[in-house]
């Protein structure tokens, strides 16, 4: 078993895989984060009685200025454009991992600790320690390395391993807390009713569908017994490629359910990206690159040099 | 296995257990978590906490998310939670909300803001039942120096 989990942990990967990672999903934190910008700034506007800080922000004793949280914002986009990009890797990608667990750490300090936001955090964490520019970056422009090999894989394991200890924590957090009872009795369907009620009770939309279900009770037992296969079962997918593969879409699928059914978007699931790690990703995003080189200006071939 | 491969087997090993860890404090943080969402027993009492406008006829709706200062529906839900615990808070909460609805061209029919606990039966709510099983009023404010 330990020799299993050592060839697979050291198995070799081709840097590509890894800079498609770093790519992928640097490019959705940016724009997250880009997306989030206004959220992420004002913050600094509400009163000080709401601040009750977590994660690295524990550090803090009171609130930072508002120019302040202004500029860690901004200075974490330029820092990700760096990590996206390759360029002075090991400055930029530390850099915006940091700055990154911090701005989320800071909106996530009034009182809303948002989870759909750790995995991501975690995985550009993994990357930043990684040599994820070796290929297809700035800093590997000139030279880049092709032999595929365990310094790339190893990472991209960790990834992985990440990834399915979150599900199984979730998964433990439920047996823990209400035990097996939380299959059986009505609690999933309770907190589908509340959670669109609560919805619908501070002026967002809230899922038909879920509304529709609750009246059916009988349907949340099933549907419960899968979501929790799926978070407890996460760690003994991790040595099965097939195994993990199909993990993958089930806990897609757990994603899509939990949408129809309340309305709650986890972005990082359910675009693929918490499960890009488990697949060759540097392939699809290979024949991208292709495609956009072979993509020739108008005015090549009239003479003009391209 | 070289030796940088052995160094991330380490690192990979030490991060799982940081991951572990708030399993074992059974303290909720960001970004070690213990998913708590979703995962306590519950029943169909539900208690909400928001921020409801009121207009001239009587009508009351709660109101959307910017007007608390957020974007996001959760974290106004927890703004109102955490103003309906004092009454001071609750009654600036009000205050701010109703300066922004009265700058607000969309909400011009909105009269006064009430910051609110309501209590339902979630399960009965869905089922038609949509009037609160208990109320209570934190704070109640005009805008604009409405009556």
């Amino acid at each position: 078993m330990i020799g299993r989990a050592s060839a697979w942990f050291g198995a070799p990967a081709p840097a590509q895989r890894l800079a498609a990672l770093r790519i992928v999903l640097g490019a959705a934190a940016w724009i997250y984060a880009a997306a989030r910008l206004v959220d992420l700034v004002n913050v600094a506007r509400l009163p000080t009685w709401q601040f009750e800080p977590v994660g690295p922000v524990a550090l803090l004793a009171a609130p930072l200025p508002g120019s302040l949280v202004v500029a860690l914002v901004v200075l974490t986009l330029v820092a990700g454009i760096g990590f996206v990009i390759g360029w002075r890797w090991r400055i930029s990608g530390p850099v915006f991992a940091v700055l990154l667990l911090w701005v989320i750490s800071y909106r996530n300090s009034w009182g809303m600790t948002f989870h759909t936001e750790n995995l991501m955090v975690l995985h550009v964490g993994v990357l930043a320690a990684s040599r994820a520019a070796d290929a297809w970056s700035i800093d590997a422009r000139r030279a880049s390395d092709d032999v595929p090999h365990a310094r790339y894989g190893a990472p991209i394991r960790v990834l992985v391993v990440v990834t399915l200890v979150t599900y199984f924590i979730a998964g433990y957090s439920k047996i823990a807390n209400a035990g097996l009872a939380w299959i059986t009795s009505d609690t999933l369907c309770n907190y589908v009713a509340y959670d669109n009620l609560r919805k619908a009770e501070l002026g967002d939309m809230h899922s038909s569908l879920g509304a529709a279900m609750v009246r059916h009770p009988g349907l949340f037992p099933p549907l419960a017994a899968f979501s929790l296969l799926v978070e407890l079962g996460a760690p003994f997918v991790v040595l099965h490629r097939r195994l993990a593969q199909l993990w993958c879409a089930a806990a897609w699928g757990f994603h899509i359910g939990v949408f129809a059914m309340m309305w709650i978007v986890f972005h990082y699931p359910m675009l693929g990206l918490a499960y890009a790690p488990f697949f060759a990703i540097e392939r699809p995003l290979a024949r991208v690159f292709a495609r956009l080189r072979s993509l020739r200006p108008p005015w090549c071939g009239r003479g003009a040099a391209c | 296995m070289d030796a940088e491969t052995r160094r991330w087997a380490v690192g990979g090993a030490a991060l799982v257990l940081l991951l572990l860890w708030p399993l074992v404090h059974g303290r909720d943080g960001f970004p070690l978590s213990t998913y708590p969402m979703f995962s306590s027993p519950r029943d169909t009492h539900a208690k909400i906490a928001h921020v409801v406008g009121r207009s001239a006829d009587g009508s009351a709706a709660p109101l959307r998310p910017a007007l608390l200062g957020t974007a996001e529906i959760m974290q106004a839900s927890q703004i109102a939670r955490n103003a309906a615990k004092n009454g001071q808070r609750a009654a600036d909460l009000c205050a701010r909300v109703a300066a922004r609805v009265g700058a607000s061209d969309d909400d011009a029919n909105i009269v006064s803001i009430e910051v609110r606990t309501d209590e339902f039966d979630a399960i009965a709510y869905w089922n038609g039942v949509r009037k609160p099983t208990k109320s209570n009023v934190h704070a109640r404010c005009s805008v604009g120096g409405s009556p």
